[in-house]
């Protein structure tokens, strides 16, 4: 038979099947590609984004020593602290470097990492020569300081030159103050003029120790807030003051004080404004003060350039932290809805696959072919069969139709050839009833005009006549065997025996007996006593001997009632006993003994009826009679027996 | 009594011309002498009946029907339908006369108030016990007008 790919119910099962695990290796891959898709989300995270975030944040924090070293060496305030501030910065500047180097491995050398790299070498270089500056200034300073210290000197020199100077001018005034109380000195003009010389020399000793006090705390200058103006004031005012000092000196009469004065005074001069000298080194100092300060300035510019580089690298590694967070978050969210989409799919195609297929397509199907089936067999042959479809259970459905038909067919063709052999028994016995009597009446008329051939011509009609309406009776017996329903009824089996004796009137010396326990029995009496008349009369016809016992006795084994019919005549040869209850089988010429054939037949369709069986037990090679023996539909009675039991008794 | 009552009159329904013959046969050996008229269908019988019934002076005079089944025409079962449907003719008395044993025909017959049910089982003894049956039925009572 072709049949459509898909129509097969096994196939359509496998097809289910298939497509419930094609739907779920589906949702197995998405759930794979998006679990793959988390891990590597998760690794980025964890393995990039997240060390990048803390080497960053080690970065930051480095910077943070590093600017702290660098503070400390900016304020150390002398040689030994700036060396150590030096190495500690050196340390720091490397650890940083470090980070920033990390950073950039695990970052793959970003245009940002590079150029901070290029602002740390820039650093460290300004910083190398920060320190440089730096110690040039202490340098300085101890310069400045051996010069004051120098100035200290000069200036204890001058006043004790000074002291002893004046000392001899105040002892030539107090001379010269005698020389006129004793009058020694005469001329007023002389003393006068004496005077006048002393007290100019002491004025103008006055002044000169004015002068290079002046001078000298001039030089002393207060350190921080000087200026190149400032110092060329100061320089001017000392040039001044030092040439007035130079005239001074030389208005002083010569002495070895005098000379003493001249060299401090040269001293003063080169200490103050020699190529080395207090004003030069100043100014030096102030230049690398300045020159200090702008370092300063571009390194602070620097360190807020490199601040504002971590700043955003910070911000760049927390922003790829949230990045790769969010794809990890997305990847999971997608996750979900692969899945909570396969539930679906799977539940959908479980729902749908049950009902068309199984629900709608199988069982259903199958109910309806199965209900079927039992109608069918029930023998409701006009039960419709409403199961089509081009598989397995439509050709079952299909050849239900089928012996549907054949039921039908077999039902209708055994009921029209009953009928047809009771309307033909039926119709045939009307004319033969008409050609008996006629020859009765031509008998009865014409007794005594007939010859004796002529009248036992009419006999033989008469007599076949007969048989041939016993044949027909016995047709019509057996076309109507086990067509009507017969209902229950109470059924005495000897008295049964009794009217069927009386019934059959057979020869004297024939004699009829029950000799079963049973009594009143309740089963289908008519098909019963037309079994039980039919064995009785064939045992009778069928005996050899003018005398004869025919027993008849009933039990019940169990549920099954039997009854057993047995004669003491010839018996049946075992060779014929599987012909006896064929139609028309009989063993013995109808001339001989009267009998259609079908009395036996009439029984066999009457028990298949009750789905009941017959037995024969006979063998004439061992000695004579028959016993049929059959089962039979009946109850026992409860309370008639128990009375035959008691009658028994 | 005498006025009142009057004797009844045979009427054989049968398709069979020996049956007719063996049931007058049958008759006239019983020495019954009443009226006996034949007809051949279930239609005829019907039409002699209501001639008879529109004729009589106080309409049916008494008929005893013997009826056979099997006919052309209108059949026994047709015959005794319409008679019982007719108010002239339902109380005619009607004995089935016929081949057919089968339970169904009894049972339709006796459902129509048929009087007997009666077998040719051995044809021409069963006849005669039935009909001698049926005369001195007729004879015995006698059938109000």
């Amino acid at each position: 038979m072709k049949r459509g790919l898909f129509s097969g119910i096994v196939t359509r099962l496998r097809l289910l099947l298939l497509v419930g695990g094609l739907v779920t290796v589906a949702a197995c891959l998405a759930g794979f590609v998006q679990l793959r898709d988390i891990s590597s989300a998760h690794r980025a995270l964890t393995q990039g984004a997240l060390p990048v975030l803390i080497q960053t944040q080690a970065v930051e924090r480095e910077l943070s020593n590093m600017f702290m070293s660098l503070e400390r060496a900016t304020l150390a305030e002398n040689a030994s602290q700036l060396s150590k501030a030096q190495d500690e910065l050196l340390l720091k500047i490397q650890g940083f470097r470090d980070q920033v180097l990390d950073v950039a491995e695990a970052r793959e050398h970003s245009d940002l990492t590079d150029r901070l790299i290029a602002r740390l070498d820039r650093l460290e270089s300004s910083t190398e020569e920060l320190f440089e500056q730096k110690k040039t200034l202490f340098r300085t300073e101890a310069q400045l300081e051996a010069l004051k210290r120098e100035l200290t000197g000069v200036r204890t020199d001058a006043r004790k030159a000074l002291e002893s100077l004046n000392y001899q001018i105040t002892v030539e005034i107090e001379a010269l103050l005698s020389q006129a109380r004793e009058g020694s000195i005469e001329s007023v003009d002389i003393i006068d003029q004496l005077f006048s010389d002393l007290f100019l020399a002491s004025l103008n000793l006055n002044s000169l120790s004015m002068d290079i006090e002046t001078v000298i705390d001039l030089a002393r200058f207060d350190q921080g807030n000087e200026t190149a103006k400032t110092f060329f004031q100061l320089r001017t005012t000392l040039e001044r003051k030092l040439r007035r000092i130079a005239s001074i000196l030389a208005q002083i009469n010569p002495s070895a004080q005098r000379t003493e004065l001249a060299g401090l005074t040269i001293r003063l001069n080169s200490g103050l404004l020699g190529d080395a000298g207090l004003i030069a080194i100043g100014e030096a100092r102030l230049a690398h003060k300045e020159k200090l300060i702008a370092l300063r300035q571009a390194r602070v510019a620097l360190a807020s350039e490199i601040s504002q580089f971590v700043e955003v690298l910070t911000e760049q590694s927390v922003a790829s932290v949230a990045e790769k967070s969010q794809l990890l978050n997305t990847a999971t969210q997608l996750l979900s809805l692969v899945l909570a989409v396969s539930l679906l799919l799977a539940a959908m195609t479980t729902l749908v696959g049950n009902s068309i297929i199984i629900e709608k397509q199988i069982n259903s199907r199958m109910g309806r072919l199965h209900h079927a089936v039992r109608e069918i067999a029930e023998g409701n042959l006009d039960h419709k069969i409403d199961v089509g479809g081009q598989d397995e259970l439509g050709d079952l459905a299909r050849a239900l139709s089928i012996f549907k038909q054949n039921a039908e067919e077999l039902k209708r063709s055994n009921v029209d050839l009953e009928r047809f052999a009771y309307v033909a028994a039926h119709d045939l016995r009307s004319p033969l009833r008409a050609v008996y009597d006629l020859a009765e009446w031509t008998l009865e008329d014409e007794e005594n005009a007939l010859s004796t051939d002529s009248r036992s011509y009419l006999e033989m009609m008469q007599s076949r006549a007969k048989r041939l309406d016993r044949l027909l009776t016995d047709l019509l017996d057996y076309a109507r065997a086990g067509q009507e329903n017969d209902g229950l009824a109470d059924l005495d089996m000897a008295r049964l025996i009794d009217q069927i004796s009386t019934m059959l009137n057979p020869k004297d010396g024939f004699r009829i007996k029950y000799t079963g326990e049973v009594g009143e029995i309740r089963t289908h009496t008519t098909p019963l006593t037309q079994i039980l008349i039919n064995l009785i009369s064939n045992a009778i016809k069928h005996h050899d001997c003018t005398t004869g016992n025919i027993t008849v006795s009933a039990h019940f084994e169990g549920d099954q009632f039997f009854v057993e019919v047995a004669d003491d005549g010839p018996g049946i040869p075992q060779e014929y006993q599987e012909r006896i209850y064929q139609l028309f089988q009989t063993l013995r010429p109808r001339d001989e003994v009267e009998g259609s054939g079908l009395g036996l037949a009439i029984i066999r369709k009457l028990l298949d009826r009750y789905k009941a069986d017959i037995v024969l037990d006979s063998n004439p090679e061992k000695g004579r009679g028959a016993r049929f023996r059959f089962s039979f539909p009946a109850e026992e009675c409860a309370e008639t027996s128990q009375a035959t039991q008691a009658d028994a008794a | 009594m005498q006025d009142r009552t009057k004797e009844a009159t045979f009427l054989l329904v049968d398709d069979d011309l020996i049956s007719i013959m063996a049931m007058k046969r049958a008759l006239k050996k019983l020495k019954i002498v009443n009226k006996t008229l034949v007809a051949k269908d279930g239609q005829e019988a019907l039409d002699i009946l209501q001639a008879a019934a529109r004729e009589g002076p106080s309409g049916l005079p008494p008929f005893i029907v013997t009826l056979d089944l099997n006919m052309p025409r209108m059949n026994g079962l047709e015959f005794l339908e319409s008679i019982r449907a007719d108010p002239a003719l339902q109380r005619t008395v009607v004995f089935v006369f016929t081949t057919s044993d089968m339970p169904h025909d009894i049972q339709s017959a006796y459902s129509k108030n048929v009087a007997g049910y009666l077998v040719k089982e051995n044809p021409s003894e069963t006849f005669s016990e039935a009909l001698e049956m049926l005369g001195s039925y007729s004879r015995i009572v006698e059938l109000p007008t």
